[in-house]
C-alpha cells in the first residue's frame, strides 16, 4: 500500500521533462498569440493544465517547434540545457524586441540517472505551470506594444560538450539595448526547476 | 429649456450631496428635524406619483438639510417650476390623448360615410347595369328590324334582276327569229335566181349570156343594193330590236316604277313610320347618351372607389401601424421605465427627469474611464509588486545571511564572554588563594613570634606546609594550564602577542566584512546581468535551429525588399520611357533597360572597382618596396645608383662619386643604350672612347669607371691615412 502511494505521488525525470516541454511549447504559443507575432485566426483553443490555452495551428511553426522541443528534451533528460532564450525581433532591421528566457536549474540529484525520482504531486505542479501561464498572459497589459512586422527565434544555452546536430548551427546571443526585465513567478517539478524572465525594450 | 433646467437642477443637487457627504454622519438626523418645518408644506405638495417614484436618496436630497434660506428657497422655487412643467407636460399629454381620440373618431367617421358613399355607387351601378342590359336588348330588336328590311330590299332587287335576265331571254329570242327570217330571205332570193336561168337557158343560152352577164352584172348590182336595203333593212331591224328594247325598258321602267311606286308607297308608309322612329332612335340616342354619361360616372366612380379602397388599404395599414407603434411605445414606455429604474439604482442622487441616456454615458463614460485608471493602475501596481518581491527576495538573501553573520558573531562574543568568565574566576580565585596565603603567611610569622618552637603546632605547620605545597602546584598547573592563562599573568609577551592576535582577527574581521559586502555585491550585479541575458561565455553554447522563423522572416524580407527594388526600377524606367515617349513594346524596352543599367550590378561594379583599386594601390606599394629594394641591391651590388627618368632616361650616380653631379646620362633609344653628354663624361673621354669607342661595352666602361673612381678615393684616404700617420708620427 505504501508503495503503491509513492508511485502515484512521484514524478520521474522523463515526466518532468515532459511538463517542462509542454510548459514550453505553450507558453511559447501564448507568448505568439498574446503578443500578436502571428494572426489571432491561424490559433486555436486547446484545454491544457486546466486552462484554456491558445495554440497556434500554422504548420510552420508546429514544424519549427516541434522538432526543437523534442531535441531539447533530450538534452534536457542530459541536463546540458542551461536556458532557452525566445527571441522576438524586428523583421525589417533585426532590432531584438523581446527576449523571454526561460531559465532551467535541475534539482534533486546531480547526476542525470534517468531512474531518479522526484516527490512532488502532479497536481500541485500543474497548479504551479498554470499560475505561470496565467502570469505571461497578463503581461501583455503592461508590455510595450510590437508595432512592427515581428519573428522569433528560439536559441538554447548548453553546455559547451553538447553535440551539435546537423540542423543547428551556434548563433551569436542577442541583447536588447535599453532593456527592462520582469521575473515571473517560477515553478518546480522537483526535478527541473523552471524560471521565466521577460526581458523587452524599454520605452523612453 | 428643460435641459439647460435639469442641469441646473442636478448642480444644485451635486452641492447638496457634497454638503451631505460632509456632514451626513455628523448632524443628518438633526437637520432633518430642523429642516422639516421649512420643507414639509413642499413635501406634502409633492404628487403621489412622484413620492412613489423618488429613490429613498432622492428624497433625502429633497428633505436634506439646506444650510441657507436662499438655497431652500432656490429650490422650492425649483421645485415649483418642475412642477408646473410636469402639470404642463401632462395637460400636454392629455391635450395629444384628446386629438388623437379625435383624429380617430374623424376617421372613423370619415370611412364610415366612404363605405356608405361606396355602398351608394355600388347601387347606382348595378341600377346603371340594368339599364345598360335594357338598352342593348332593345338595341338588338331593333337591329333585328333594319336586317329584316335589308332582306326585303335584297329580296325586291332578285325579282327585278329575274325580270331584266327574262326580258335579256326574249330579246335573244326574237334576235334569232330575225336570223331566221333573213335566211328564209336569201332561200327566197336563191329560189329568184335559179327560175331565171332555167327561163333564159333554154331559149337564149349563147344569146343571153351577155345579157345574163348584164343581167347579171345588173342582178349583182341590185343584189348590191339588195344588200344595202338589206342592211338598211337590218339597221330598221336594230333600230326595231332598239325601239323593241326601249319599248321593253320602258316596260321594264314602268314596272319599275310599278314596283318603285310601290316600294315608294311602301316606303312613305315606313316614312311614316320614319319620323316616330326618328323620334324613337333620338330618344334612345339621348338614352345612349346619358347611358354613355352614367358609365363614364360609374368608371368615374369605380375609379374614385379605386382609389378610396387603395386608399382604405392605406389607411388600414397605416392603422396597423399606428396600433404596432402604439404597442411599440407602450413597450419602449416600459423599457425606458425600467432604463429609469436602472438608471436611479445605479446613479446616486439623480432625479427621475435627470435620467437621461446621455446621463447615463456620461456615468458609464466615468465608470470606463476609472475602469481604465483602475486597470493602469493595477497593471502598475502589478509590476511595482514584482519589483517590490524581486527586492524582498534580494532583502531576505541579505538578511538571512546577516542573520547568519550575527549568530557566528554571537558565538564568537559567546565564547569571547566564556573566556573572559573563566578568566575572571580564575583572577578571582588566584587573589583569593594569594589573600589567603599571605594571611596565612602573617599568621604564620604571628606564631612563630608569639609562640616560638612549639612542638604541638609541629603537625599543624607539616599540615599547612603541605596545603602550601598544594596551593603551590596548584599554582604551577594554573601557570601551565593555557587555558587557565590569565591577563594578570606577568608575561608581557603573551599579552602583545595576544594584542597583535586580537588586532589581527579584528582586521580580518573588517575585511571579511568587506569581502562578504563585496561578494554580495557581486552576486547582485551577478543576477542582474543573468536577468539582462549576460551568461558564461566559456562556459555556454548558445544553439538554434537553422530553419528558424526569425531567419526564414528575414530572408523573405529581404527577398521581398530586393523584388521591391527591381520593381522600382522598373516602373522608373517605364516612367522614363514614357516620358520619352516610347509606346511600342514598352516592358520589352524596359527589360532590356533594366537589365543594361541595374542599379545592383552599378554597385557590384563599383564594388569591384573599388577592390580593384586597394588592389592597384597594394600592388603600387609592393611594387614600389620591391623596386627600392631591387635599387639598393643594384646599388650595393653594382656600385651604380639607377634613376629612371622621362624620355627612356637613365641617370647613373656611382658610389664612389665624388659629387652628386658626377653622374652619367643613357637614353635607350630602340634597343640600344646612348651615352649622352654631361659635364662629367667630358672629364671621362678617354675611357669613353676606349671602352665605348673600341670595345663598344657599357658595362665594361662602368666598370672600369667604378675602378678608376675607386682607386681615386682610396687613394685619397691612403693619402689622407699617411698624412695621418705622419702627422702623429
Amino acid at each position: 500500500m505504501a508503495t503503491k502511494q509513492q508511485s502515484q505521488n512521484a514524478i520521474t525525470l522523463k515526466g518532468s521533462a515532459k511538463l517542462v516541454m509542454d510548459y514550453l511549447n505553450f507558453g511559447i504559443n501564448s507568448i505568439l498569440f498574446q503578443r500578436g507575432i502571428y494572426p489571432p485566426e491561424s490559433f486555436k483553443t486547446e484545454e491544457h493544465f486546466g486552462l484554456s490555452i491558445l495554440v497556434s495551428t500554422d504548420e510552420k511553426i508546429q514544424q519549427f517547434l516541434t522538432p526543437v522541443l523534442s531535441q531539447m528534451k533530450d538534452w534536457l533528460l542530459e541536463q546540458k540545457i542551461q536556458k532557452l532564450s525566445m527571441v522576438v525581433s524586428n523583421v525589417t532591421n533585426k532590432e531584438v524586441m523581446e527576449r523571454w528566457d526561460f531559465k532551467v536549474q535541475y534539482e534533486g540529484s546531480n547526476d542525470s540517472n534517468p531512474d531518479s525520482i522526484g516527490n512532488k504531486e502532479l497536481s500541485t505542479i500543474q497548479k504551479e505551470i498554470r499560475d505561470v501561464l496565467r502570469q505571461i498572459c497578463s503581461t501583455v497589459s503592461f508590455l510595450p506594444l510590437l508595432d512592427c512586422p515581428c519573428a522569433f527565434d528560439l536559441q538554447i544555452y548548453t553546455k559547451p560538450d553538447v553535440e551539435v546536430p546537423q540542423e543547428w548551427a551556434e548563433t551569436a546571443p542577442s541583447y536588447i539595448a535599453n532593456s527592462q526585465e520582469l521575473q515571473l513567478r517560477s515553478f518546480s517539478t522537483s526535478l527541473h526547476r523552471m524560471d521565466t524572465v521577460v526581458s523587452y525594450k524599454a520605452d523612453f | 429649456m428643460n435641459k439647460s433646467k435639469d442641469n441646473d437642477q442636478t448642480f444644485v443637487i451635486k452641492i447638496l450631496d457634497d454638503l451631505r457627504s460632509n456632514n451626513r454622519s455628523k448632524s443628518m438626523q438633526m437637520h432633518y428635524d430642523t429642516s422639516m418645518g421649512l420643507t414639509s408644506n413642499d413635501s406634502l405638495l409633492l404628487s403621489n406619483k412622484r413620492r412613489r417614484s423618488c429613490s429613498p436618496d432622492l428624497q433625502e436630497s429633497i428633505l436634506t438639510p439646506v444650510t441657507s434660506p436662499w438655497e431652500s428657497r432656490h429650490i422650492k422655487q425649483e421645485l415649483i417650476n418642475a412642477r408646473a412643467e410636469i402639470a404642463s407636460l401632462q395637460e400636454r399629454n392629455k391635450n395629444l390623448f384628446n386629438l388623437k381620440r379625435e383624429s380617430d373618431l374623424i376617421f372613423e367617421k370619415e370611412k364610415s360615410a366612404l363605405e356608405f358613399n361606396v355602398n351608394k355607387a355600388k347601387l347606382t351601378i348595378d341600377q346603371l347595369d340594368t339599364k345598360l342590359k335594357e338598352v342593348r336588348s332593345e338595341k338588338l330588336n331593333l337591329k333585328e328590324e333594319n336586317d329584316n328590311l335589308l332582306k326585303k330590299i335584297e329580296s325586291i332587287v332578285e325579282d327585278n334582276q329575274h325580270r331584266i335576265s327574262s326580258l335579256d331571254k326574249e330579246n335573244k329570242n326574237l334576235e334569232d327569229k330575225l336570223a331566221s327570217v333573213t335566211l328564209e330571205l336569201t332561200k327566197y332570193q336563191n329560189d329568184i335566181a335559179s327560175r331565171n336561168c332555167t327561163e333564159y337557158e333554154l331559149n337564149e343560152l349563147k344569146k343571153t349570156l351577155r345579157s345574163n352577164e348584164k343581167y347579171i352584172e345588173e342582178l349583182t348590182s341590185n343584189l348590191r343594193k339588195k344588200q344595202i336595203e338589206i342592211n338598211l333593212l337590218e339597221n330598221d331591224q336594230v333600230k326595231i330590236n332598239t325601239a323593241n328594247q326601249r319599248i321593253k325598258c320602258l316596260e321594264n321602267e314602268l314596272a319599275s316604277l310599278q314596283e318603285s311606286s310601290m316600294v315608294v308607297n311602301a316606303q312613305r308608309e315606313k316614312l311614316k313610320r320614319f319620323n316616330s322612329m326618328e323620334n324613337e332612335l333620338i330618344s334612345l340616342r339621348e338614352e345612349v347618351a346619358t347611358y354613355r354619361n352614367d358609365v363614364k360616372q360609374t368608371e368615374i366612380l369605380e375609379n374614385k372607389v379605386a382609389t378610396l379602397e387603395s386608399k382604405l388599404n392605406k389607411y388600414e395599414l397605416i392603422e396597423t401601424e399606428a396600433m404596432q407603434l402604439r404597442s411599440n411605445l407602450a413597450v419602449s414606455e416600459d423599457r425606458l421605465k425600467k432604463w429609469v429604474d436602472v438608471c436611479l439604482g445605479i446613479c446616486e442622487n439623480i432625479t427621475e427627469s435627470q435620467c437621461y441616456p446621455e446621463y447615463l454615458r456620461y456615468y458609464v463614460d466615468n465608470i470606463k474611464k476609472k475602469d481604465l485608471n483602475l486597470v493602469n493602475e493595477k497593471g502598475e501596481l502589478h509590476s511595482s509588486i514584482a519589483r517590490l518581491e524581486l527586492k524582498v527576495g534580494q532583502l531576505e538573501n541579505e538578511l538571512s545571511k546577516a542573520k547568519e553573520q550575527i549568530a557566528v558573531a554571537t558565538n564568537n562574543n559567546n565564547k569571547m564572554e566564556m573566556t573572559i568568565k573563566r578568566i575572571k574566576k580564575q583572577l578571582y580565585m588566584i587573589t583569593w588563594e594569594r589573600n589567603d596565603l599571605r594571611d596565612l603567611i602573617d599568621s604564620f610569622q604571628k606564631e612563630v613570634t608569639i609562640v616560638g618552637n612549639m612542638n604541638g603546632e609541629d603537625t599543624k605547620m607539616e599540615v599547612l606546609e603541605k596545603a602550601i605545597s598544594g596551593y603551590k602546584t596548584r599554582m604551577t598547573q594554573i601557570e601551565t594550564d593555557p587555558s587557565l592563562y590569565a591577563p594578570t599573568d606577568n608575561d608581557k609577551r603573551w599579552i602583545e602577542e595576544k594584542n597583535k592576535l586580537l588586532k589581527e582577527k579584528e582586521e580580518l574581521v573588517v575585511k571579511c566584512k568587506q569581502l562578504e559586502e563585496k561578494c554580495i555585491e557581486f552576486k547582485d550585479q551577478i543576477d542582474h546581468r543573468a536577468l539582462k541575458g549576460d551568461f558564461n561565455l566559456r562556459e555556454t553554447k548558445i544553439l538554434h535551429f537553422k530553419m528558424n522563423p526569425a531567419s526564414e522572416g528575414f530572408t523573405h524580407h529581404q527577398n521581398e525588399l530586393a523584388k521591391a527594388k527591381q520593381e522600382i526600377e522598373k516602373l522608373k524606367e517605364r516612367i522614363k520611357a514614357m516620358q520619352e515617349g516610347i509606346s511600342m513594346n514598352l516592358t520589352q524596352v524596359v527589360d532590356t533597360r533594366v537589365e543594361t543599367n541595374s542599379s545592383q550590378e552599378v554597385e557590384v561594379l563599383r564594388e569591384k572597382l573599388k577592390s580593384q583599386e586597394i588592389q592597384n594601390q597594394r600592388l603600387r606599394e609592393v611594387f614600389k618596396k620591391s623596386s627600392q629594394e631591387f635599387r639598393e641591391s643594384v646599388y650595393t651590388l653594382l656600385g651604380y645608383k639607377v634613376d629612371g627618368l622621362q624620355n627612356n632616361m637613365y641617370r647613373l650616380t656611382s658610389q664612389f662619386a665624388f659629387h652628386e653631379e658626377d653622374n652619367l646620362m643613357f637614353q635607350l633609344n630602340e634597343g640600344s643604350m646612348h651615352l649622352l653628354e654631361t659635364s662629367f663624361s667630358k672629364t671621362i673621354e678617354e675611357m669613353i672612347n676606349l671602352h665605348l669607342g673600341q670595345q663598344r661595352s657599357i658595362p665594361v666602361l662602368l666598370s672600369s669607371l667604378t675602378i678608376d673612381l675607386f682607386n681615386k678615393q682610396s687613394m685619397i684616404m691612403t693619402a689622407d691615412s699617411t698624412r695621418l700617420e705622419s702627422v702623429t708620427n
